[in-house]
């Protein structure tokens, strides 16, 4: 049911931009309307769903901890597993985000006697989604040639990088590629393992199927339809300038890929996809394992109902003194109230 | 001896089916992970299944002894008594076997090579193997009471020791 | 009538729904759930709603207004807890976490899959606070709360041992155990917990410890282990309790006290603080290290917690040192110094004899005794004779809150290699950071919950079973009290022949004494290695 209604919803969007444009001749809307609300959704969204996530504060600091703390000089401590300074949880941090050293313990495999390699398929999630968050960035980072004039060296270098195997006219990208097979894999993924189908909900199925599609029309734009990439850049540098105009001439599937890039944007601060943000913010990473050395404040703390030493030697004085424990009153101080609770 | 011989030559064809009988009967995103995860500790039950259901075939079809079986079956059993099986539930894989020795002998059957009367001795070893079986669970749970007698004794053992000092409530 | 299902029949009867989770209802049986708390229990500490009730009942008997209660407490921690406000939203489904539950693995049950579980208060938070979830409702994952959620949420919170195996594994540091913690937070809110929780809650809170045992019978108890000591190396420890002036406070969980093995770990502690001369004291109204008001909520932990540093204050210590536990250890960790800090009425700690500063505690000014022993070791000062452990061969299991709360790897590692001459690492993956829970801890370890215990524990077993097999390992060393009430139980069941210790009952075994009598048996009676012959005179 997921699955259909997220493979619907793309449908939907696809239908939307190619009737629009082709009989509704609606241009400006997609071309203008469109991403300035997406792109003003995405901003607001994003700074909404951050600041409401710092609005909530941060009361005990428990780091997840993955490696010796730092204890007795003679003992080595596990800076970049449990760190106990700003400077190492930066780059406990930077492990995370950049190499995604959490799932990657997934892949920590050993070859048991007699048995192939353990843990496959978790070692393919962690290069899966390593491989098309990657891909996904020098995506994003090519197009910004859309959005500036003149194109930036690096901009220019990546892509030299990124066409390096010269295939085929205009040459292809290696990133498209690899993203479109990570983007598979990881529908595939959600597809046919068992547990993956039972979790899964609409909104993990959407996500990757708008991608499949955003790559897919990209690639068709691209390569097969051609389109007058010098009249696309007149669009999204007016855009960008605030003077929009839509040049004519610029083939439907243009539209279709940018609606869905749009949807992309304006859906991602009302989703999961803040898991980019969220990683951050996360308090079991983003904080060091130093509560013993510094003491850490809960900006809430309140003072609660305890039992006192007082009220418990009240009602014990009695058998302690018996006992030969000491106390703070002796007995003929003290007003008998051994009576139970 | 004629039907042993013949099951005996599909030993591994047998212990897969009779693994993946086993299996189904676990949700299904878990037979996965049975299945598939051959690190033998990050899928202990599935690990411990495969390489039991093995042993304990090669021992029925082989010499049969009840002394041997038992700590084997004791492997596969002793998961099955703590999981939420009912008693009929957790032993039934053992009659498995018939069908799964019908199923490897179809061509032999038809040929005539396997008769029908061997297939009824097998089948009545089988019926025997149930009965050690419900042996074996009934010792694991057995097992289970001793041992939360135990652990009740253990966790105040000290102030048992020391009746005088047990303190009313 | 129902005719009597044939062996086939019964095999598939296990059939999964083909509806989904969310309309797959908890079944309560025997084995598969705890037993509820005491209404008495809840009284003392003034928990609400106390009743008598049981959840395999139809009608729990919450109060009226309890979604009210219930959407509160949510609204409320969302807005006081940032870990929870995140982990509602940014979870991907990506199924990492999923098979690292070890309820998961040795039940096969998929709502004990940490991504599941963690979703069944996440459906709840969809409906209530997000637009699409209150628009789509299920289309987005989001569900009414009913009853039935509720029955759900006490069925698989109180599944969970809030180990944090999952947490290591989410590629955004997820925490289901976090979720969990508040999880139990909202049912006690309505009433419902776990009488194994509430028991030890109540006493730990009247009197000071989780059994509640009273002060006198505290100490009778502590004079029992110096004759016991005496048995063995005729050695006399003269304890002292709630004594002001000394250097230290210890503190360790009562089950050292009360409750086998732990009890030979108490004497390890008892022979190793005489031996070195340390100026310490116990005390009767902090007589619990552990603190099952973790596993109530987060201000019943601050309650119980606070008692530790009170006393230390009143008997005007330096310093604490705290006994081998594990969840007391990560309250003392995360927790005390945030709770009732700041302990400025403390030093830092110094260890008397090596004159080592422990900076790594500046603040909290508590340190562990097995970082205390490892630096004895490391600088000489004991004297001992590890040959008398050579009748065991040790594994180590590292206690889920000490390793993933905490990182506290190697100093037992130290310690157990410098008293034991055989010691056997299990495989990687189930050691160190990635250990497998017990499958008993949060409060799980009652006896009515046994199966699932069991269930639970197996992953850890069948790694122990390995280097039974492998290498002859017969003992299991752990630095929890927990663990040592429960591992034994779970080594009957799946390793018969593997026995289960603290670390420092093999200290003390090792210890060489001075002016002790020569030692014929170690701490439990049993003969030493070589004195086999001369058993005869049983203690
Ligand atoms: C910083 C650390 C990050 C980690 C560890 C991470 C991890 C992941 C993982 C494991 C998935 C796979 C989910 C699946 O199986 O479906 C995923 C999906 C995704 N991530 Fe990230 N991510 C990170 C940052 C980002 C950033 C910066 C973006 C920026 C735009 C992003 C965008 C996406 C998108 C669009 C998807 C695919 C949608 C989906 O799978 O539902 N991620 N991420
Ligand atoms: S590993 Fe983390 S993100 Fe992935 S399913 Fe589990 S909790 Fe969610
Ligand atoms: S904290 Fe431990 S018990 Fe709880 S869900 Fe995670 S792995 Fe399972």
């Amino acid at each position: 049911m997921g699955i259909k209604f997220s493979l619907a919803a793309v449908f939907g969007l696809v239908l939307a931009a190619y009737f629009g444009i082709t009989a509704g001749g609606l241009y400006h809307f997609f071309g203008v309307s469109v991403p300035y609300i997406a792109f003003l959704l995405f901003l607001c969204g994003v700074v909404f769903r951050v600041l409401k996530w710092a609005r909530s504060p941060v009361p005990f600091r428990i780091p997840t901890t993955a490696g010796q703390q730092k204890s007795l000089p003679w003992i080595e401590h596990a800076k970049f597993d449990n760190p106990s300074t700003k400077q190492q949880t930066v780059v406990r941090m930077a492990l995370e985000v950049l190499l995604f050293r959490s799932l990657f313990r997934n892949t920590q495999f050993e070859a048991s006697e007699g048995h192939k390699l353990g843990y496959q398929q978790e070692k393919w999630l962690w290069l899966g989604s390593l491989a098309f968050h990657y891909c996904f960035l020098v995506i994003l980072i090519r197009h910004l040639r859309f959005f500036m004039e003149p194109v930036p060296f690096f901009i220019q270098g990546l892509e030299r990088l990124d066409g390096i195997m010269q295939v085929g006219l205009p040459g292809i990208y290696l990133t498209d590629i690899v993203f479109m097979l990570a983007v598979t894999f990881l529908i595939v993924r959600r597809f046919v393992i068992p547990h993956m189908r039972y979790i899964s909900l609409p909104q993990d199925y959407f996500p990757l199927f708008l991608l499949f599609a955003i790559g897919a029309t990209g690639v068709l734009t691209r390569y097969i339809f051609k389109v007058d990439l010098i009249k696309v850049k007149t669009l999204t540098m007016g855009l960008i300038s605030f003077h929009p105009v839509v040049p004519a001439g610029i083939g439907v599937i243009f539209f279709i890929h940018f609606l869905l890039v749009c949807t992309l944007f304006a859906y991602f601060p009302f989703s999961k996809l803040m898991h980019a943000g969220g990683i951050f913010l996360s308090p079991t990473r983003n904080v060091p394992n130093d509560n013993r050395i510094r003491r850490y404040v809960n900006p809430w703390n309140y003072p609660v109902k305890v039992h006192t030493y007082a009220e418990y030697e009240d009602h014990f004085r009695e058998k302690m003194v018996e006992a030969g424990l000491p106390v703070e009153k002796e007995l003929e101080e003290a007003p008998s109230v051994t009576a139970e609770p | 001896m004629g039907i042993e011989h013949h099951l005996r030559k599909r030993r591994e064809e047998i212990s897969r089916k009779w693994f993946d009988l086993l299996s189904c009967t676990y949700p299904e995103e878990t037979v996965r992970l049975f299945k598939k995860e051959s690190n033998q500790f990050a899928n202990p039950v599935g690990h411990t299944f495969e390489a039991a259901i093995g042993e304990i075939v090669e021992e029925f079809l082989g010499e049969n002894r009840a002394e041997a079986l038992t700590p084997l079956l004791d492997k596969v059993i002793r998961v099955r008594a703590v999981q939420s099986f009912s008693p009929s539930a957790a032993l039934a894989f053992v009659f498995g076997l018939k069908t799964i020795a019908e199923e490897v002998l179809e061509e032999e059957l038809a040929e005539g090579e396997v008769g029908i009367g061997d297939l009824r001795e097998f089948e009545r070893k089988v019926e025997g193997l149930g009965l050690l079986a419900f042996d074996v669970y009934m010792r694991c749970r057995e097992d289970l009471f001793t041992i939360k007698i135990e652990e009740i004794k253990n966790n105040t053992r000290r102030l048992l020791e020391r009746a005088r000092i047990i303190v009313g409530e | 009538m129902a005719k009597v299902p044939k062996p086939n029949e019964l095999e598939l009867k296990y059939e999964f729904p083909e509806t989904g989770w969310m309309d797959t209802p908890a079944v309560f049986r025997p084995g598969n759930f705890s037993y509820p708390g005491k209404a008495k229990n809840l009284k003392v500490v003034g928990l609400p709603n106390p009743r008598e009730w049981s959840p395999a009942d139809d009608d729990w008997k919450l109060p009226p207004d309890w979604k009210k209660i219930i959407l509160e407490g949510l609204r409320e921690r969302l807005d006081k807890f940032r870990t929870l406000k995140i982990f509602m939203d940014i979870c991907v489904r990506c199924g990492a976490c999923a098979d690292k539950c070890h309820f998961y693995l040795g039940s096969g049950d998929p709502k004990n899959m940490p991504v599941l579980r963690a979703e069944l208060l996440r459906s709840v938070y969809r409906k209530e606070f997000s637009l699409a979830g209150r628009i789509m409702g299920k289309m987005v994952g989001a569900r009414d709360l009913t009853e039935d959620v509720i029955k759900e949420w006490f069925m698989y919170f109180f599944q969970c041992t809030e180990c944090r195996r999952c947490s290591l594994f989410c590629p955004y540091g997820i925490d289901t155990a976090e979720i969990t913690i508040i999880g139990r937070e909202l049912l006690n809110l309505i009433g419902c917990n776990i009488d194994w929780i509430t028991g030890p809650v109540a006493n730990c809170y009247q009197t000071g410890n989780h059994l509640g045992i009273q002060p006198h019978a505290f100490k009778d108890m502590i004079d029992f282990f110096v004759d016991e000591i005496e048995a063995v190396n005729g050695i006399r420890i003269e304890p002292s309790f709630n004594r002001k002036g000394a250097e230290v406070l210890f503190v360790t969980p009562s089950g050292d006290v009360f409750a086998d093995p732990g009890t030979y770990t108490l004497m390890g502690y008892m022979m190793l603080f005489h031996e070195i001369g340390l100026d310490y004291t116990w005390s009767t109204y902090a007589s619990e290290g552990g603190n099952f008001g973790f596993f109530t909520s987060h201000e019943m932990m601050k309650r119980l917690n606070s008692k530790m540093y009170a006393e230390a204050k009143r008997l005007g210590v330096k310093y604490i040192i705290g006994g081998e536990c594990g969840h007391m250890w990560r309250v003392i960790n995360q927790y005390m110094d945030t709770v009732n800090g700041p302990a400025d009425f403390l030093e830092v700690p110094v260890s008397p004899i090596t004159g080592t500063r422990f900076d790594n505690a500046a603040s909290t000014r508590m340190i562990h005794i097995v970082e205390f022993t490892a630096d004895l070791i490391k600088n000489g000062k004991l004297k001992l004779d590890p040959s008398r452990n050579d009748n065991l061969k040790v594994t180590f299991h590292d206690s889920c809150n000490t390793a993933r709360g905490m990182g506290f790897f190697d100093e037992p590692r130290y310690v157990i290699q410098n008293v034991c001459n055989n010691f056997y690492e299990m495989p990687p993956n189930t050691i160190r950071e990635q250990t497998f829970c017990c499958g008993s801890g949060a409060g799980l370890n009652n006896d009515e919950f046994m199966e699932m215990r069991m269930r639970g524990g197996l992953p850890r077993a069948n790694a122990v079973r390995y280097v039974h097999e492998k290498f002859g390992v017969n003992t299991l060393a752990a630095i929890c009290a927990i663990d040592r009430a429960a591992l034994p139980t779970l080594m009957n069941y799946w390793v018969p022949d593997v026995g289960v210790c603290g670390v420092h009952e093999l200290v003390g075994n090792a210890l060489v004494m001075e002016g002790e009598t020569e030692r014929t048996t170690d701490l439990r009676g049993e003969p030493l290695p070589g004195m086999e012959d001369n058993e005869n005179e049983d203690i």
